[in-house]
């Protein structure tokens, strides 16, 4: 059974697929599907998106390197959608669809299911609007799931709500870095999940000013090329990625994070 | 992406190579693992490090690397922390500022900002850098002095600043 938190650091969640690329998804077409994607998904501006390499996994030993970024040559253009309130942006290039929720001020997390539904209907209008289907997108090369905690760390003790770090010879510590992956399988290799730790610095919001604070960032990402075809395999997998993550994150806890993330059993 | 600690200052600082003896031979300044998207910084700050001696017409050396290598601290630290805020923050991210060589090695880091406001830094080699926010249509200027002898800068005003700026546009176009 999952645990459920009433406080979750949740900040941002991006869920992806990539496929091979496709040659009617050249940057014209682009504009006009993300037009298009206007009309369907409501008030959202459009901006050229920064380059950002794909990461696809390997079933090798997770070595760094094996994480293997595909640069294609030139960086590719991508087109990125951003919604009025600036909590959802959906980024398109020819090989990838990624829909994201962020949080914006101190709003409620809207919960996985809510956002897997915005995937499917922002993956939908998509396909209609590139007047695609899934046959033509042909297997998806990758999927990916990836959560953004953001632990508060005004002082410098982010850690101690977790339970797998001990400072006691380091009681100074002036900040983390660390990644640690595993693969995850049954009968063969489902994709990998990779915990990510990194002491980060950040500009909140304080009525007309913005103040400096400190945050412990734990990024929970899980990668990996689905088993079923299809937007209902892509579902499986991000079904199965989220209970790794949730599962992760709350065996990461100690005492006083589940106190203060008010862990609670989830109503299913 | 952050390099604000003592660890990945270290390595930024480790990292560099100062002019070989011929003079004119440079490499890369720093290969931070932690500077994420700075490799346009790096390649402006190499350039200006490799200027030719006597550049000014006055006998100056180029940029030192010392300066070039805080100069990168600053920038990227700088936009992490737009980098690494919610998302009403990070549309203000001012970007990748204008790096701008000083007679003796000193190096000048200029953002020039919506509605005639710039917000410029002077890094000469000192512990403390000069920092001063201008609004040429207010006629109003404000300098600070930063610390950067620590392996953490603290530019808590700084973004202020820049906030204030960036935020200034948003009013403006929203009254135009």
């Amino acid at each position: 059974m999952l645990k459920e938190y009433s406080a979750p650091p949740v900040e941002k969640v991006e869920m992806a697929v990539y496929f091979d690329p496709l040659p009617q998804l050249d940057l014209v077409n682009l504009v006009k599907v993300c037009q298009s994607l206007q009309k369907k998904l409501g008030p959202f501006s459009i901006h050229q998106s920064d380059y950002i390499p794909t990461r696809l996994e390997g079933d090798g030993p997770n070595l760094g390197g094996a994480h293997f970024e595909i640069k294609q040559g030139a960086p590719k253009i991508g087109l990125r959608l951003t919604s009025e309130a600036r909590d959802r942006t959906v980024l398109l290039q020819d090989s990838r669809l990624a829909v994201s929720w962020s949080r914006v001020e101190q709003e409620s997390y809207p919960r996985y299911p809510k956002l897997k539904k915005c995937f499917q209907t922002v993956f939908d209008a998509f396909l209609s609007s590139a007047g695609l289907t899934e046959s033509t997108i042909g297997d998806f090369k990758q999927v990916g799931i990836s959560y953004v905690n953001y632990l508060p760390d005004d002082d410098a003790k982010a850690h101690e709500l977790l339970n797998f770090i001990d400072f006691t010879s380091f009681k100074e510590h002036e900040g983390i870095a660390m990644q640690t992956s595993q693969m995850l399988q049954n009968e063969r290799i489902v994709g990998r999940l990779v915990l990510d730790l990194m002491s980060i610095f950040s500009l909140d919001s304080e009525e007309n000013t913005v103040r400096e604070t400190r945050k412990l960032r734990m990024n929970l990402t899980f990668r990996g090329k689905p088993a079923g075809p299809g937007i209902d395999g892509v579902c499986n997998f991000f079904d199965r990625g989220h209970e790794a993550i949730v599962r992760t994150f709350s065996d990461s806890l100690s005492e006083k994070g589940r106190k203060k993330f008010r862990e609670q059993k989830r109503d299913e | 992406m952050t390099n604000k600690f003592i660890l990945q200052g270290q390595e930024a600082s480790d990292s560099i190579l100062t002019m070989g003896e011929r003079g004119r031979e440079y490499r890369p300044i720093a290969q931070n693992p932690f500077c994420g998207d700075s490799d346009e910084l790096r390649r402006q700050l190499n350039l200006l490090c490799a200027l030719d001696n006597d550049w000014d017409g006055y006998g100056s050396p180029p940029v030192k690397f010392e300066n070039a290598e805080l100069a990168l601290r600053i920038v990227t630290n700088l936009l992490a922390l737009f980098e690494n805020s919610r998302p009403p923050i990070q549309a203000l991210n001012p970007g990748v500022p204008y790096f701008v060589p000083v007679s003796g090695g000193a190096l000048q880091i200029e953002w020039h900002l919506p509605n005639s406001k710039f917000v410029e830094l002077f890094v000469d080699g000192s512990d403390r850098c000069l920092a001063s926010f201008v609004d040429e249509v207010l006629d109003e200027d404000r300098e600070i002095s930063i610390d950067c002898s620590g392996p953490q800068i603290d530019l808590n005003e700084l973004s202020k600043w820049i906030v204030e700026a960036m935020r200034s546009e948003g009013q403006r176009t929203v009254a135009a």
